[in-house]
């Protein structure tokens, strides 16, 4: 994939080198009305089995018994002319022991033997004359846990109380503009004609129609913004990879709707920016391939436009990126706030992030690393002293497909034709919930929660970036240090702020 | 207010002692026994802790409202026993380079000091009233709660004080009076936590009180 890669990237060189020389690329065509509705297949898992007796890294609350009453107890309220010697005699009925009355109690609590089912003592005492009701002592749940079939596998979003964050706020509002600058958003639904070019050892596809939907789990037209392309160069920023996708669900996806899974800031409006060419976007020729100056330009774009929060999962080693950095100061000193991703370099010599090293620098920027299910840094999230804060991203090594972040994004069977046997055009409207894993993953938990928090009425990036490093659950070495920075971020923590004495 | 309150207590204090009144004035006969007074009050307490209350609601004082029992003993003594609640609501807060952002998470203060006091009845203000002076201790029980607290979220500390205070009753008819008094009183740590007070290094729950007294009993 690599040395694909390699090639596709040398392709687009050249493919911008003769637009600079002049030469018109083909323009991709639109078929207005041509496009078909979204195809939902359902959850991609495929779980490595793990040897017995693994570590134990799951963490979600979901996971464990939570029985819906208390046992062996029950609240008994008895009519008020009922004696003392009646109330005995129908307690005694049950093996049943009244408990002192507490405070604001116009009825009983009634301990029982251990084993007793309450649910059955309360119906044997309840239809007596002397009992006005019985029941047993039903547990109170959360007011917010969202009802998406599979929100149970989003283990990341408990693993940051997310459940008692969202009681708090329950997903921003639309006056907050998240961008997405990446690699496209499947935001609508349309058809596209491309001209595939031949690069080796793939033949040239010749002119295709490509199918491509908005992701049912996004929203409607109106959850988007300003979409611009920066690959394309039009206003029609087309995911042709998917990652773009799964971070903008990490932040927005609809929630709460009894469908697929949850996202964060899911009353956000997004704003999808193109900045990241994919293998299909290299093979259909785009006319622009991601750079310096590229991204730099999308950030004054984004801030120009009405976006409050910015999300990079994009990056680069190697030298040092002034025209990123004096961009991202330009958005900061908008009122934007700036996340990117620390980087999953670690296992492969650990060199920053380009994009996030100087985050530290700046007061309203913040660079992400990742965790996994136990909270532990993730095997490859980079380490070093730019690193401000960690959210999930997922570790997929320490526990399986199933310890990644599961979002909807395109089905990778019909997006990653690139095998000889197969290689045919891809379609970007069928959609399934995937797992991925990366600091990509993790900065859209801080975007989502920093528009949370300005929708909260923190709107400066400096008081963000401090609330989020002050109210952060310290992972570590205590202190910051350089795997987790200033620990795991704690949105509820944060929401709530400080009282007066706590 | 402050300014106000001292005046108050200074002139309440600088009464002509009942010994010094000439031989002729209507000296009241020492109380032969001991006698009990109730008595319920109301006023406005003005808290020390400025910085660390106005980060969160604003303002550093509040109306409360308090009852006690008084025994007054011979010889111009008196001990009160007082009960008393303050309550102020505002929103919790974020403190970064000195100023406060607001979070919109309501956040309620509820302030209830007991405090134990001995008074000498310092001589008469013309027919009726009556100067005194004092102080005590007291136990200051803050507690705080926010909107989305679970039980684990919700902040309780009694803090123990001292307090001086001054003023006058007047007897309006038979066993029945009215007072005016003026208490500071000193409770350091009273706020003391991981909150704001902390943060800001102004935990001193104390503050200067004026009320007003209606008493019922044995003058």
């Amino acid at each position: 994939m690599t040395r694909l890669r390699t090639l596709l990237a040398a392709a687009a060189l050249v493919g911008t080198a003769a637009l600079i020389a002049g030469q018109e690329p083909l323009p991709s065509l639109v078929l207005p009305g041509a496009g078909l509705p979204a195809i939902d297949r359902g959850l991609r898992e495929w779980d490595a089995p793990r040897p017995p007796g693994g570590a134990r890294t799951a963490i979600s609350r979901l996971d464990e018994p939570d029985p819906d009453m208390l046992r062996a107890s029950l609240i008994v309220k008895f009519a008020d002319d009922a004696p003392a010697e009646t109330r005995v005699r129908t307690l005694s009925g049950i093996h049943g022991t009244r408990v002192p009355r507490q405070a604001w109690a116009d009825f009983d609590v009634v301990m029982l033997p251990p084993g007793e089912d309450p649910a059955h003592a309360a119906a044997t005492i309840a239809t007596r004359p002397d009992v006005e009701y019985a029941q047993p002592r039903y547990r109170i749940h959360k007011l917010f846990v969202p009802n998406d079939p599979l929100y149970s596998r989003q283990w990341n979003f408990p693993a940051i109380d997310m459940e008692r964050a969202w009681d708090i706020n329950q997903g921003a509002s639309s006056n907050v503009v998240v961008a997405v600058l990446d690699t496209g958003v499947a935001f609508q639904t349309t058809t596209l004609r491309f001209t595939g070019q031949a690069i080796f050892p793939f033949p040239p596809l010749g002119q295709v129609d490509v199918p491509f939907a908005a992701a049912p789990e996004l929203g409607g037209a109106d959850r988007f913004v300003a979409p611009r392309d920066f690959i394309w160069n039009t206003d029609l920023p087309l995911d042709m990879d998917g990652h773009g996708t799964h971070i903008a669900g990490t932040i927005g996806q609809v929630t709460n709707n009894g469908s697929g899974v949850a996202g964060l800031a899911f009353n956000v409006r997004l704003m999808p920016i193109k900045v990241l060419d994919g293998d299909w976007d290299a093979i259909f020729n785009s006319p622009f391939i991601a750079s310096d100056d590229l991204i730099a330009r999308a950030i004054h774009y984004a801030a120009d436009n009405g976006a409050h929060v910015l999300n990079l999962s994009v990056g680069r080693e190697g030298p040092p990126a002034p025209a990123v950095r004096a961009a991202i100061e330009y958005a900061v000193g908008r009122g934007v706030f700036v996340v990117v991703a620390a980087g999953n370099e670690f296992e492969v010599g650990n060199a920053p992030n380009r994009f996030a090293d100087f985050a530290a620098d700046i007061r309203g920027m913040v660079a992400v690393g990742s965790t996994g299910r136990g909270n532990q840094r993730a095997f490859y999230s980079s380490t070093g002293p730019h690193l401000e804060l960690v959210a999930p991203g997922g570790d997929m090594r320490r526990g399986g497909t199933a310890a990644g972040i599961l979002q909807q994004t395109y089905d990778p069977d019909v997006v990653d034709r690139f095998f000889l046997s197969r290689f045919g055009p891809p379609r970007f409207d069928m959609f399934v919930y995937d797992y991925y894993q990366g600091t990509s993953m993790a900065a859209p938990h801080v975007a989502g929660f920093a528009a949370l928090l300005m929708q909260q009425g923190i709107t400066t990036p400096a008081v963000i970036e401090a609330l989020m490093k002050a109210t952060a659950t310290d992972l570590g070495t205590p202190g910051r240090d350089n795997e987790y920075g200033y620990g795991l971020i704690n949105p509820r923590a944060a929401l709530r702020g400080m009282g007066l004495l706590k | 207010m402050k300014a106000a309150a001292g005046l108050l207590l200074i002139a309440l204090l600088m009464a002509t002692p009942a010994s010094a009144q000439s031989p002729a004035s209507r000296r009241e006969p020492v109380p032969p026994r001991m006698t009990v007074m109730l008595f319920a009050d109301a006023g406005v307490d003005i808290l020390h802790a400025v910085d660390s209350l106005h980060a969160i609601f604003n303002r550093n004082s509040a109306g409360s409202i308090g009852g006690g029992l008084r025994v007054v003993l011979p010889k111009g003594l008196f001990a009160n026993v007082r009960a008393s609640r303050l309550q102020m609501t505002g929103e919790r807060t974020f403190l970064f380079e000195g100023q406060s952002y607001s979070l919109g998470v309501a956040d309620t203060l509820t302030i209830i000091p007991i405090q134990v006091s001995v008074a000498v009845r310092t001589g008469r203000l013309g027919e009726r009233a009556v100067p005194y002076m004092g102080g005590g201790v007291g136990w200051y029980r803050a507690s705080e709660q926010s909107a989305f607290s679970d039980a684990s979220e919700t902040a309780e500390r009694t803090s123990p004080g001292i307090h001086l205070m001054g003023g006058a009753d007047v007897r309006l008819w038979k066993g029945l009076g009215l007072g005016g008094e003026v208490e500071w009183s000193h409770v350091p740590g009273g706020l003391a936590g991981t909150g704001v007070a902390t943060s800001l290094q102004d935990t001193n729950l104390g503050g200067v009180s004026v009320r007003m007294r209606l008493l019922v009993g044995g003058w």
